[in-house]
Parts: structure tokens; C-alpha cells; sequence
């Protein structure tokens, strides 16, 4: 039934002969009144016609003050007269069956004279339930905008729009889903995003199939260049304004309906690890903070991967102050290291599914609970050493640092790879996963930009704004990674404008 | 499909085939201090010390097991070593090794091989000589917290921030190996109660030659390299001078042809006194001129006993012979330990008092 | 007139290509492997403490041979295989490139059974191999399989992650004897000559050029770069020769196999103590470049040559090399090995001179007729 609709759509020279085949409006009548919540109904008032509604769909308000009141009181006679007539914005007169279809699909009245005739008049009364604007929750940050996106695709570019009023944006809509007919839109800046990456996008988004388009990280997953690799490789964001900030940046925003998280690309591995805090604060904190956070990262990672290899083959590594606590910690734990550390790792990852899963408060408990009741007790049952219990928390700790959270969830998932190269043959095991994961980075790529930039292809230009970053004075041109097609932010000379002493 | 169940028959290979059979930290004998004392028959008695790390509450008690057995070479004590631990041996941390005074006469070059070719051990580690018999002082803890090995190496690596040069057995292993060099060790002594270094023991390649006391480690220190921590007494004018070094500095050089090589080694000495208990004088520019001369006469009597030593019992810790050796191009080493008996070294100190304290 | 040449011998798609900065990491990446971990022993052996100046005639004559190559390329349009073909013609030019390619595929195998010594002497002795190069050689096999510009990225990687250990020859300078450092030359010149030779040994790679020159952006460009290259490599060599003097005896030092390694165990920090474990965990970044470049350069002539697809190529001299590489062991049969390869090298540096010649007279000759 639905499948000769995509066809339909994608060669519209062929939409005369199908819909002849497919039947008429009076069927879709029809099919629609075996739901109880369609409304068909004759009108004979003054006008005299026939009015049809999905009253689930259809506020209730625009129907009987503005639709109603008017066919009521004055006598019309075609479906221009009531065009003119009628106070709502937008009223169509067509006799197309698709898009009549479509619009009383999303609430619109439709108003026939005849019950018989094929042209209808739609009359816009959508009434869409909506959460309000809140405040970011996934990626809080203490200072700055606290709009966070919600589900309705208008209201998310209503807030992207508030802080661009720029004619060159623009929104360009398609719909994805056989079955959902999701919106889905695609936000650039025209001038300054690069026209090849807007086409990719667009011809990716083309070439989805898909049932169901429920939410944006559907998009993620099926437009990715690879699809089997663990890392995201279209940064998903809550927040507006980190949108808004990439968009001037040259980059592709896309927004799904019913997502309250957008995406952009193309995207780098290390802007991941950025967090919208880092241009709320001076540059050298900001610097800072992002190192830390880098160093957290690699820690959580590399940390009880280190322990299980420096404790299994290198313990020539262990200085002689330390040697004492280790061994001593470890002196009567049943198991070998490996199967300390993937026990103790797996439990740390069932507290946090476990809390996630839960409402916050009973995740809290959860938290506490397992946090000290099962640590203390692991290490005083002489199952676990307290080293150990003191690495795996710090780096479970570390891994939450990342602001964004999909790549918490990568990162939490590729040290088991390290634990096992580690267990067999230590350091050098550890080195293999590394190669093997830079290798990956390198060979990755966000709607074919590097994803690895800009350490390779290792762009100077880049590193300002990655790991570390500059100050804005420092930063006049737009990142290499978009290919803006205007690479200026601003004008250099005058806001490195040279001044004297006493000036 | 087919090509997912090959990649997993080959990651499960992988896994069974690659793990290696290691024991873990706790798993291992870790030997920190190893000793060898000429034994019977011709053999080598090594002595070791493993620290038993447990969970007990009191964390400070190290105890120590101490094992020692009979054996045909340096590397047969390991395994002899290996017959009576219940835990596999592991020498990667070894820390110190000591060699009884009766064996250093005999000759190392047997166990200096295999310190340089096992990649496991450390070349931080510390050796040392001992004045006596290294099982005793191995097995005679000291303290209650330490273990020996670790009491030993905090001995010695403390001895060498103060008055001894610095001797790692990558120190050793240079001068070993070295043309116109010769090592040196510290001499360790167990008294009643406790161990101290007695000074130092001077090799000609593996063969311990020659043996100078504390008191004139100072000087030689300040021969062989820049320091600056160290301190030396004097008698003066019927009291005591306590000198501090704050910085020495050390530089040598050759003049003339390479038979005849004449040697200037100049010192220069920055130093605080801080006593000088039993001199009644105020502490002033003219004194401290007096306390220079003093020290330099004082000085250059001890280098020139030590080198007359050096010559007599023909060897070089200085390394002066490496040092001509990096200068002149045509170096012959049988030449120069022909001519070294009669080399010329002259030895010129310049003592500064720079300071007397916070009282004068 | 060369870019004309370039796109006429080989049409790479622009999007494979690398700048020509990139020439910089490519050469030296491919020069440093495990070679200097342990060279400074031969270079003594011939040479003693003058081995210096050896390094600095090695690293001259390498950047005349590299200029070489440049003029080779420019004129000769394109890779050694075509250059072969204009000058020898089909079959005796396909011949000889094939020659290259099993002098690459030495080159790479060289590199990893040394590397795999390293391994079980220092580290694991009881290793098995067959798993390792197993997993080693698939490993390869993932990044050759990524293409050039993959590789390319490896090299990058691998100069970055080399600067850290190189600030490490701080500890054996901190306890070194700085005297030993004194420019006083005591060798014949046939001596400094044969550890010129070896020197120029453990220089080998910038051979490669001559088969990953297409895929270079700009290759005029590029020359300053590679020249940077060379000269960042016998900088590095030097440095790591002069560190070893002052840090062992001249004796000591012909005894001591992996010099480098060897110094790296006096490295303490508070947290960690003796470094050479990290320091060779952290080498296979060194020694991964060489491998896959050499293997990628090895499998491209024969797709240049036969046409067949590389895919397929590297999947079989991955295989080719992994059994000798589990049948290899021990040092001596190490050892012809790595003499065998260094021999090759010799005669493939030694043939770049008659090449040019080669090809400058052919050229004339066609220019007449």
C-alpha cells in the first residue's frame, strides 16, 4: 500500500496514471472512517457542504470559531469564496489526492461542496501537543544560553532562526520514512557552507531507506560513511547555540522532527571532546579545561588496560615505593589480574545502564548502593584489590567528562579491546590497539571530510580551536574542515589592530 | 556468514594460543638484594632476601625470607635459588648486589658478564663490596620498617647525594669496559648494630686491588667529579673545622705529546664552614685566608696520596687514560699503562670560604 | 609539462593524493625503524667515537642521491615502473621493477623479524610468534588495505608519537660523561668510510619515493620537504649517536647490542620505572610505517606492472611473509637477513646514478630521431 507512494514521489511524471489506478478520494473517505476518530460530516447551514477532520489531529478552536462560524453565517458557494472568506492563513484549494491525504493525515480540515467532488478545500488546524523550551539536561553547562532543543521541528528553527536573522539561511525540507514520513530538515548558511557538503548531505538523505525515522540518531547511524565503526560521525547536539556556532563555522545542520537533538557535520573526532563551556570562559581556562578533559579521556581508556599489563608481564615497571601497596593490595586476590579488571569494569557499566534505566532518584540509590556497598565489600572479601577499585572508578569518572554523550558511550566500550590486548602481550598489546584505533580514525570520514583532521591531514590552522583553544582575535578564519566558500570570519587587520602605549 | 564464523574461529586462536603463562606481581619471588660469598669447594654461596608482602593489618613489619645456597657460577645461584622457593624467582627488581671483600679479590668478571647481558635487571642497581661476609649482612635486618634491600639501597643512593661518588652498576659497567678506566665500589661494613659504608674499593677490571677509607673519599669525590653536597673536617689551631661544600667544580687537562702526557687537574671549591669548635678567633676575611691555605694544603696532600696510590697499584678510577684517549687521536693503551706509573699529575686546588653561618 | 607527464603515466584521483609537506613524515618515518635502536654498535666497530662525522658524509650522500631521484622523476614521468618501461622496454623494464618489488617486500619482512627480536629478548622470550605476526601482519593488512593516504597518516602519526621519546635521551646525558665528546678524529678513512657504509644502511628508505612520487600534490613542491626529511633523519641519528657516546665507554659500547634500548633503562619517574618496556610498546609506531609502506610500495608494482588488483597483492605477500617470518629465529639467521637487505640496498642506491644516466641518454636519443 504505502510502497507506491515513495515511487510516486520520485517520478512525479508518472502521477497521473498511478493515481487513476489507485483510487479516488471517495475511498480514502473510506478507509479513513473506520477510525472513530474521524469526523465526516454534511454541513447544512447557510453553506452547504461537506466537512471532513481527524478530531484527534484538529484544534477544535480554529474549527469552530474561524471554519464554522463563518459557513454558518454566510452563504458561499465555492470553495474560493470560502478561501476568501475564511480567517486562517494558508488555505489551499486542490484536488491532488496525495497531498490532500497528507494534510488531513497532520489535522487539517477538509471542506468538499459535493461529497463526490475531487477538489477539497484544506484548511490548516493543526494542533500539535509540545513540550516547552527547557534547559539542556544532556549537555549542561553553567554559564551561557539555557535553551535546549524539544521535539517540534519549528520550534527547534524558530530557535536557530532567533539567532541568525540572516537571509542566507536556509531550510530545506524533505520527508524520510516509508511508513512515518518523518521531516527532515537541512539548515546551512548559503555563501558560507560549502556547496559540496550540502549536496552530500542532501543526496544522503535522499538515498535513506527506511521504515521508521523516530529520531535523529536514526539519520546518524544510516547516513554515516561507516556504518560499523563505534565512533558517531555526525556530532548530535541539544543545544542551539552550539548549532548556530557551527553553522557560522561553514558546517550542515540537520533537524528531524520528533528529535530534540540536531546534528552536524562534517565533524572532526577531536570536536567530540569540546564542550560548549570552552567559549563561555577566557581561552587559557578554557585551554585548560579541554586538556583535562583530553588527559581524562585517554586515562579512562588506557588506565586499567595498563594496570592488567603492567601487573601480568611488566612488574619490572612498578617503582620500588609503590611495589609495596600493589602487591601487598594484591596479595590475596583469587584471580588474575585480567579477570579482576573485566569483573570490576562490568560492574561499574551495570551501575550505570542500571541507573539509567531507573528514574533519577531511585538511579542515585542505585548509584550509592553500588558504588560503596559492593566496592567496599568486593575489596574487603579479598575479590578485588583496592587498587584496582580506585583505577576503575577514577576512569569510569573520567569517561562521564566527555560533553558529548555518544562518545562517552564509545569510549567507555573500546578499552575492552585494550584489556584484552594488554592480557596478551602487555604494553606492546596495548600499542597494536592503539594503532589499530588511530588507523581506524584515520580511515574514517564524516560525510567524506576527514574525520581525523586536524591531526591528519594535519591542518596548523585547525589545532587553534582543538585541543587547545585560542582566543577569538586569534581566530579569523574558518575552520579548513568546512571548505567554507568565504573563509573569513572577520577582518583580521582590524581586530589585531596594533595599539600604542597610552593610546 | 561463512566469513564471520572464520573471523571468529581465528579470534578465538588467537585468544587461547597468545596468552602467555605469566604469573602476576604477587605470584613472583621478587629478589631485591642478592649477596655472594666465596663458598666451598670452589663455588660461589649466594644469599637472597624476598621481601613477604601480606594483607596483615600492620603494614610496616616487612618480613623477609632469606634463602642461600651453594652454586657453581652467578647464573647457577638463580637456579639453585629456584629449588627452594615455592614461587616462581624474579630478579627484574633487583636492587643491590653485594660481593663478599674474599671474593672481589678473587675477581668478578664472571658475574659482571651476566650483569651486562640480562636484559632483566635494572642499571640503577647498586653494588658494593662488603667488609666481611655479605651472607651476615644480608641476613641481620636493621630496621623495622625497611626491608633490607631497600634499607641498602637508601644507604648507598643517600651516601652518593653526600661525600661518595656515584656508583650504579651502569658506573661500573663503564669504567669496566672502558680503555684507561678502572671501577670503583663502596666498601660497606656491618658493625653491632647497623651497616656503614667504610669507604671505597678500587678494581683493576674484576679484581678489587686497592681500598681507601672514608675519610679521604671527599678529596676524591671532588678528583673525580662536580658536587655539591659533602663535608670534610680539619684540625686547625687546636679546634676543629667543619667544612660544607656548596658546589665544586672539576676540570681536567693534558698538555704535551702522548708519551709524555702531563696532567692539570683543577679544582675549584665553594665551601661554608659551619664549626669550628675550639678556635677562638672571630670569624673574618683574614681568617678565612688562613682556613683557605689550610684546606688547600690539606687537600692537595690527600690528592697526592691518593694518586700516588692510584699509580702504585696501577689503576684508574679517575680515568685519566679515557680521558687522553678522547683527546689525542693515537692512543695505545699497553703505552699508556707502561708509562702510567710515571705519569705527571699535578693537582691544583682553589678553596673559597664563602660563608661561616648565622653566627659569628 | 612534468603534471602533463604525470597524469598521462598514472591517473590518480585527486582525492588519494597527499600535499607535498607530507614528503617530510613519509621519508623520515620511512628511514627510522628498528635500525637505530642498535646501530651505533657497527658504526663503532668500524669508526669509534668518530662515527659522528660518518653520519654527516651519510646524510650528504643521501641528499645527493635524493636529488637524484628528483631529477629521475621529473624527467622520467611518473613511478619507477614506467621509467623502467621507457627506458628497457616491456619486459626487460617489468623485470626489473619486480626486482624493486622484492626489495621492498625485504625491506618490510627485515623490519618486522628484527622488531620481533626486540620482542622476545627484551620483553617476551617466550613468545609465540606465529600469533603475533598473525596478529601483526593483519593488522598491516587493515591499514595497507586504507590506501596510501592511510599510511601516510601512519607516518605523521609515528614522527609525533617518536618526539616525546626523544626528549627521554635527557636521562643519559644527565648521566653520561660529556668529556667523551671532543672533536679529535683518531680513524684512518677507510674506517670512517665503512661506517659511512653502515650508516647509509640504517638511512635506507628514501627509495620509496621513486614508487609513491604520483601520489605526491604538486611533486615540485615536495622536494624541499624530502630534503627537510633527510636532513631531520641524520639530525636525529646524530643526535642518537652522540647521546650513546656520552653515555658508554667506546668499549662498552661495542658490546652493547641495542644501544638505545639499552640507555633507555636508566629512565625513572616517580610513577614508572625502567622505560624500555614503554619505549618498545611505544616503537611499533616506528615500526609500523616501514612495514606498511614497504609492503604497499611492494604490491604496487606488480598492479603497475600485471594490472592485477593490489587488494589481492597484499593479501598474498602478507601471507609470503608470514611463514618465514614464523621460521625465522635467532639472531644469526637475523642477521643474514638484515645484511642480505642492507646489501640490496646498497646495490639500489648504487643504481639510481646509472639509472639517471640511463635515462638522460635514452632521452636524447628519442629527442634526434
Amino acid at each position: 500500500m504505502w510502497k507506491w507512494k515513495r515511487k510516486e514521489k520520485q517520478q512525479p511524471e508518472k502521477q497521473q496514471q498511478t493515481k487513476k489506478q489507485n483510487g479516488s478520494l471517495s475511498e480514502f473517505i473510506q478507509a479513513m472512517q473506520q477510525s472513530e476518530d474521524f469526523v465526516h460530516y454534511k454541513l447544512s447551514g447557510s453553506t452547504r457542504c461537506t466537512i471532513s477532520y481527524l478530531k484527534t489531529m484538529s484544534d477544535s478552536k480554529i474549527l469552530n470559531r474561524s471554519v464554522l462560524s463563518i459557513l454558518n453565517s454566510e452563504s458561499l458557494h465555492t470553495l474560493h469564496d470560502m478561501r476568501e472568506r475564511i480567517p486562517v492563513e494558508n488555505i489551499r484549494v486542490t484536488s491532488k489526492l496525495e497531498l490532500i491525504e497528507e494534510k488531513v493525515m497532520f489535522g487539517y480540515i477538509m471542506v468538499q461542496i459535493h461529497e463526490k467532488d475531487e477538489e477539497v478545500l484544506l484548511v490548516p488546524a493543526v494542533s500539535l501537543e509540545s513540550r516547552d523550551v527547557g534547559i539542556p539536561e544532556v549537555e549542561f553547562s553553567v554559564v551561557g544560553p539555557k535553551e535546549a532543543f524539544v521535539e517540534t521541528l519549528n520550534t527547534n528553527i524558530n530557535l536557530i532562526r532567533k539567532r541568525l536573522p540572516l537571509p542566507q539561511l536556509t531550510v530545506k525540507e524533505t520527508n524520510i520514512g516509508k511508513v512515518t514520513k518523518t521531516r527532515v530538515a537541512v539548515v546551512y548558511i548559503d555563501g558560507v557552507a560549502n556547496k559540496d557538503n550540502v549536496e552530500t548531505v542532501e543526496q544522503r538523505l535522499k538515498g535513506i531507506e527506511i521504515d521508521q525515522l523516530t529520531d535523529s540518531s536514526f539519520v546518524t547511524q544510516v547516513i554515516a560513511d561507516n556504518s560499523n565503526s563505534p565512533f558517531p560521525q555526525l556530532l548530535d547536539t541539544e543545544r542551539p547555540d552550539r548549532v548556530v556556532s557551527n553553522l557560522v563555522e561553514g558546517k550542515v545542520a540537520i533537524l528531524v522532527e520528533g528529535s530534540p537533538h540536531a546534528l552536524t557535520c562534517p565533524t572532526t573526532v577531536v570536536e567530540f571532546f569540546g564542550a560548549s563551556d570552552d567559549y563561555f570562559l577566557p581561552w587559557h581556562l578554557a585551554t585548560a579545561f579541554r586538556l583535562i578533559r583530553l588527559f581524562a579521556v585517554i586515562f579512562s581508556v588506557l588506565s586499567t588496560p595498563l594496570y592488567v599489563a603492567v601487573l601480568t608481564y611488566h612488574h619490572e615497571m612498578i617503582p620500588g615505593a609503590l611495589m609495596a601497596t600493589i602487591v601487598s593490595s594484591r596479595s590475596d586476590i583469587p584471580f588474575p589480574p585480567i579477570l579482576e579488571v573485566i569483573v570490576l569494569e562490568l560492574t561499574i557499566e551495570l551501575l550505570r545502564e542500571a541507573g539509567a534505566r531507573l528514574p533519577t532518584k531511585i538511579g542515585q540509590t542505585i548509584g550509592i548502593v553500588g558504588g560503596i556497598v559492593i566496592g567496599t565489600a568486593a575489596v574487603d572479601a579479598g575479590l578485588t584489590s583496592n587498587v584496582l577499585l580506585i583505577i576503575v572508578a577514577l576512569s569510569a569518572l573520567a569517561s562521564f567528562t566527555t560533553p558529548v554523550y555518544q562518545i562517552g558511550n564509545t569510549i567507555r566500550l573500546i578499552r575492552f579491546p585494550f584489556i584484552i590486548g594488554a592480557q596478551l602481550w602487555g604494553l606492546i598489546g596495548v600499542s597494536m590497539c592503539m594503532v589499530f584505533f588511530i588507523g581506524h580514525l584515520i580511515k574514517l570520514q564524516s560525510i567524506g571530510r576527514p574525520f581525523f583532521e586536524p591531526l591528519y591531514p594535519l591542518r596548523i590552522k585547525d589545532l587553534k580551536d582543538s585541543f587547545i583553544r585560542l582566543p577569538f582575535n586569534k581566530q579569523t578564519e574558518r575552520p579548513v574542515l568546512t571548505r567554507s566558500e568565504d573563509t573569513q570570519r572577520m577582518n583580521p587587520s582590524r581586530v589585531n589592530a596594533k595599539r600604542d602605549i597610552d593610546e | 556468514m561463512k566469513k564471520h564464523w572464520s573471523l571468529l574461529i581465528m579470534v578465538s586462536v588467537v585468544f587461547l594460543a597468545g596468552c602467555m603463562a605469566d604469573k602476576s606481581v604477587e605470584e613472583n619471588a621478587i629478589v631485591q638484594i642478592v649477596g655472594y660469598d666465596v663458598g666451598e669447594e670452589e663455588r660461589i654461596r649466594g644469599t637472597v632476601s624476598i621481601p613477604q608482602y601480606g594483607k596483615s593489618e600492620d603494614k610496616q613489619a616487612a618480613s623477609e625470607l632469606y634463602l642461600t645456597v651453594d652454586a657453581d657460577s652467578t647464573k647457577d645461584v638463580e637456579v639453585e635459588i629456584q629449588k627452594q622457593s615455592s614461587k616462581p624467582i624474579s630478579i627484574g627488581k633487583l636492587a643491590v648486589t653485594l660481593y663478599s671483600k674474599e671474593l672481589a679479590e678473587k675477581g668478578l668478571d664472571d658475574n659482571v658478564d651476566v650483569l651486562s647481558r640480562d636484559p632483566r635487571l635494572s642499571r640503577n642497581m647498586f653494588l658494593g663490596v662488603v667488609d666481611g661476609s655479605a651472607k651476615d649482612l644480608i641476613e641481620s635486618g636493621y630496621t623495622q620498617d625497611e626491608t633490607t634491600s631497600k634499607h641498602l639501597q637508601g644507604l648507598i643512593e643517600n651516601n652518593t647525594l653526600h661525600n661518595f661518588p656515584s656508583t650504579s652498576l651502569h658506573d661500573f659497567l663503564y669504567a669496566y669496559y672502558a680503555q684507561g678506566m678502572d671501577p670503583f665500589l663502596p666498601l660497606l661494613k656491618k658493625r653491632e648494630s647497623f651497616v656503614e659504608l667504610s669507604g671505597l674499593a678500587f678494581f683493576k677490571k674484576g679484581l678489587l686491588v686497592a681500598e681507601v677509607p672514608d675519610s679521604k673519599i671527599f678529596t676524591f669525590k671532588m678528583l673525580k667529579e662536580n658536587f655539591i653536597k659533602g663535608m670534610q673536617d680539619l684540625p686547625f689551631e687546636g679546634g676543629t673545622l667543619m667544612l660544607e661544600n656548596i658546589g665544586s667544580n672539576v676540570d681536567y687537562s693534558l698538555t704535551g705529546p702522548l708519551d709524555d702526557p702531563k696532567f692539570t687537574i683543577k679544582v675549584k671549591l665553594k665551601a661554608e664552614v659551619n664549626e669550628m669548635a675550639g678556635v677562638d678567633r672571630k670569624a673574618t676575611p683574614k681568617l678565612a685566608k688562613e682556613m683557605e691555605e689550610k684546606f688547600v694544603e690539606y687537600f692537595n696532600k690527600e690528592a697526592d696520596e691518593l694518586i700516588s696510590l692510584f699509580k702504585e697499584k696501577k689503576v684508574d678510577p679517575l680515568g685519566l687514560g679515557n680521558f687522553t684517549k678522547t683527546r689525542k687521536g693515537n692512543f695505545d693503551l699497553t703505552q699508556w699503562q707502561d708509562n702510567y706509573s710515571e705519569l705527571d699529575v699535578d693537582v691544583q686546588f682553589d678553596v673559597k670560604i664563602i660563608e661561616y653561618g648565622i653566627f659569628s | 609539462m612534468n603534471k602533463l607527464n604525470n597524469s598521462q603515466g598514472l591517473n590518480i584521483p585527486e582525492n588519494y593524493l597527499v600535499t607535498p609537506a607530507y614528503v617530510f613524515f613519509l621519508i623520515h618515518s620511512m628511514q627510522v625503524g628498528v635500525g637505530i635502536l642498535g646501530f651505533e654498535k657497527y658504526l663503532v666497530e668500524k669508526a669509534g667515537f668518530d662515527a659522528w662525522i660518518s653520519i654527516l658524509i651519510a646524510g650528504g650522500i643521501l641528499h645527493v642521491i635524493l636529488w637524484m631521484i628528483y631529477r629521475l622523476l621529473q624527467n622520467g614521468g611518473g613511478d619507477i615502473v614506467e621509467i623502467h618501461k621507457s627506458i628497457f622496454g616491456k619486459y626487460l623494464g617489468g623485470f626489473l621493477s619486480l626486482l624493486f618489488c622484492a626489495y621492498f617486500t625485504l625491506l618490510a619482512f627485515t623490519v618486522l623479524i628484527t622488531f620481533i627480536e626486540v620482542i622476545k629478548v627484551w620483553v617476551f622470550p617466550g613468545m609465540h610468534v606465529w600469533v603475533f605476526a598473525f596478529v601483526l601482519l593483519f593488522l598491516v593488512y587493515y591499514l595497507v588495505s586504507g590506501g596510501f593516504r592511510v599510511i601516510t597518516g601512519i607516518c605523521l602519526i609515528s614522527v609525533i608519537i617518536g618526539l616525546p621519546i626523544l626528549l627521554l635521551k635527557y636521562f643519559p646525558v644527565e648521566a653520561g660523561h660529556t668529556m667523551n665528546i671532543y672533536p679529535a678524529v683518531s680513524h684512518s678513512i677507510p674506517g670512517i668510510l665503512g661506517a659511512t657504509k653502515q650508516s647509509i644502511l640504517s638511512f635506507l628508505g628514501l627509495e620509496f619515493l621513486l614508487i609513491y612520487y604520483p601520489f605526491i600534490k604538486n611533486p615540485q613542491k615536495s622536494k624541499k620537504w624530502a630534503h627537510y626529511g633527510v636532513f631531520y633523519t641524520t639530525m636525529i641519528y646524530l643526535i642518537s649517536v652522540l647521546v650513546t657516546f656520552v653515555y658508554y665507554s667506546e668499549e662498552q659500547l661495542k658490546q652493547v647490542v641495542w644501544g638505545t634500548i639499552s640507555a633507555w633503562k636508566i629512565v625513572e619517574f616517580p610513577f614508572i620505572e625502567r622505560f624500555e618496556f614503554v619505549g618498545i610498546a611505544m616503537w611499533l609506531y616506528v615500526v609500523l610505517p616501514n612495514i606498511c609502506l614497504g609492503l604497499w610500495g611492494a604490491t604496487r608494482i606488480p598492479k603497475r606492472v600485471f594490472n592485477v588488483k593490489q587488494k589481492y597483492m597484499v593479501i598474498i605477500f602478507c601471507i609470503a611473509i608470514y611463514f618465514p617470518t614464523v621460521l625465522i629465529d635467532g639472531r644469526p639467521m637475523i642477521d643474514v637477513v638484515n645484511n642480505l637487505s642492507g646489501q640490496l640496498g646498497m646495490y639500489v642506491l648504487m643504481y639510481i646514478p646509472v639509472l639517471l644516466v640511463l635515462k638522460t641518454i635514452s632521452d636524447k636519443v628519442r629527442k634526434r630521431t
